[in-house]
């Protein structure tokens, strides 16, 4: 039954889009498997646990974030009407999200045990997040190629969107981590410093090093 | 006459604000706008405390001296700060588009603003929970001050928009059903009255002002956000309503970006 509404997913137009409850459980459990992939190569179970909570915690509550700013956002533009759609289309790209992730779950694995340098798994880690957004993406254009035909400015709520989602999502990965664990460390849900660092300023200051 | 159910929700009216039922061209043209004035007002007041509160948090969240007190400054000075700014912007705002020959009296000008700055009080309160998300886990107030700027501005360009589009659909519904502007017809007889005038070049001509204005509106928006601060709270002062007038926005921003450089 799960397995048809993949494939639909994958594979369908937007009129066989899944209901909302099959999209939900297969991104929730495609994504709750990458994070169980992730966290089970520090080799603590209950690292294994925190990140198959965790992984799906980041795309639900990215959503949620953003959700409010978008409702708004289509409303002023005149896309009211078509905000239905657009969610489907949304909740669909999640599902597809969390599909892609849990499909590359063991490539993460054979990548923990092929990769020794900690920074460089960090990186792979990045690519198999970006790989399974391209594959979100492919099926939101999916979704969103009949609204822009019948309104561009759909381009723009969508684009607004995305820029939106990225922005707090990589704040809330940041936030979450450890998804994988790190050697020496106790496991831990959160970091004691969880929520005293900006992903954005840490990044920035490894820029201005690199520049100095 | 204002088109609104007795019994309509505050909710109901923020829907069609934001969905622009009350700007339609039809009665754009005639220089009717029939918005709600007092519920349009107690959204602004609502709308503003909501993302006064987002960014309230971030003293909250930082055990700022007086955090509560902070938070409820905020909610108070969010809708304040668009009040001031429309009272400083609004009179020589009337006084070019009447030159113009927009067709919307003093009234009705005032109206379309309170809709644009409604639109941008939602899109602003739209955006709290992503403001009090970064709130809670950032400590760099640098970046902060600039997240508050780069959602203002997301805002103000919806709230411009809104005008944008007010004054196109006033004018090519106007170009569609009025008679032609005396000036370019001279055939035409009789005084003009208080017409659209018919030409595309007065039309691009009003759209031009109205551009220079939100500019203007922009700029004075800015710097009335200035004089008011504290709005996030800076960790290491203490608490306090106002604080003394020095520099401008613009110097504030210049230096938040250097600080977030390391400069």
């Amino acid at each position: 039954m799960i397995a048809q509404a993949a494939e639909r997913l994958l594979r369908g137009d937007t009129d066989v889009t899944p209901s909302r409850r099959d999209c939900l459980v297969l991104g929730l459990t495609g994504s709750g498997v990458l994070g169980l992939a992730l966290g089970a190569t520090s080799g603590e179970p209950a690292m294994a646990v925190f990140a198959g909570i965790k992984v799906p915690l980041l795309l639900a509550l990215t959503t949620v974030l953003c959700l409010p700013s978008f409702f708004v956002v289509n409303t002023v533009l005149g896309l009211r009407d078509d905000f239905p759609a657009a969610c489907r289309g949304l909740l669909a790209a999640q599902a597809v999200l969390g599909l892609a992730l849990g499909a590359l779950a063991p490539g993460v694995v054979w990548m923990s045990l092929t990769v020794m340098d900690p920074y460089a798994l960090t990186l792979l880690d990045g690519l198999v997040f970006a790989l399974a957004t391209w594959a979100a993406q492919q099926v939101l254009s999916r979704h969103y190629r009949p609204l822009i035909a019948r309104d561009p400015r759909h381009r723009l709520a969508l684009r607004g969107w995305l820029v939106l989602y990225v922005f707090a999502a990589v704040q809330l990965a940041w936030v979450l981590r450890p998804f994988r664990g790190t050697e020496g460390f106790a496991v831990q849900f959160l970091r004691p410093e969880a929520l005293e660092q900006n992903a954005y300023l840490v990044l920035l200051e490894h820029l201005v090093r690199l520049f100095r | 006459m204002v088109d609104t159910p007795a019994k309509e929700s505050l909710l109901a009216t923020l829907d069609r604000v934001l969905r622009g039922t009350f700007l339609k061209p039809a009665q754009l043209t005639r220089g009717c706008i029939d918005a709600p004035v007092p519920r349009l007002i107690w959204l602004g007041l609502l709308l503003g405390g909501l993302y006064g509160i987002g960014l309230g948090s971030y003293s909250l969240f930082g055990g700022a001296d007086q955090a509560f007190l902070q938070v409820l400054a905020c909610a108070c000075k969010v809708p304040l700060l668009f009040l001031l700014t429309l009272l400083v912007t609004f009179p020589s705002l009337y006084v070019f588009a009447a030159l113009q020959r927009l067709p919307l009296d003093f009234r009705s000008t005032l109206r379309l603003l309170l809709l644009a700055i409604l639109v941008h009080l939602a899109v602003l309160a739209s955006l709290a929970p992503v403001f009090a998300f970064f709130a809670a886990s950032t400590k760099s107030y640098a970046f902060m001050l600039l997240l508050n700027v780069a959602f203002f501005a997301v805002g103000g360009l919806l709230g411009f928009m809104v005008l944008r589009r007010a004054t196109h659909s006033m004018f090519a519904h106007a170009e569609a059903t009025l008679p032609p502007f005396p000036g370019d017809q001279p055939e035409m007889q009789g005084p003009p009255s208080l017409q659209i005038p018919r030409s595309p070049r007065h039309g691009e001509q009003a759209r031009r002002v109205l551009r220079v204005w939100c500019l203007v509106y922009g700029v004075v928006g800015a710097q009335m956000g200035w004089l008011l601060r504290p709005f996030l709270g800076a960790p290491d002062l203490a608490f306090t309503l106002f604080r003394p007038r020095e520099d401008n926005v613009f110097v504030g921003v210049m230096r938040a970006i250097a600080s977030l450089l390391g400069r």
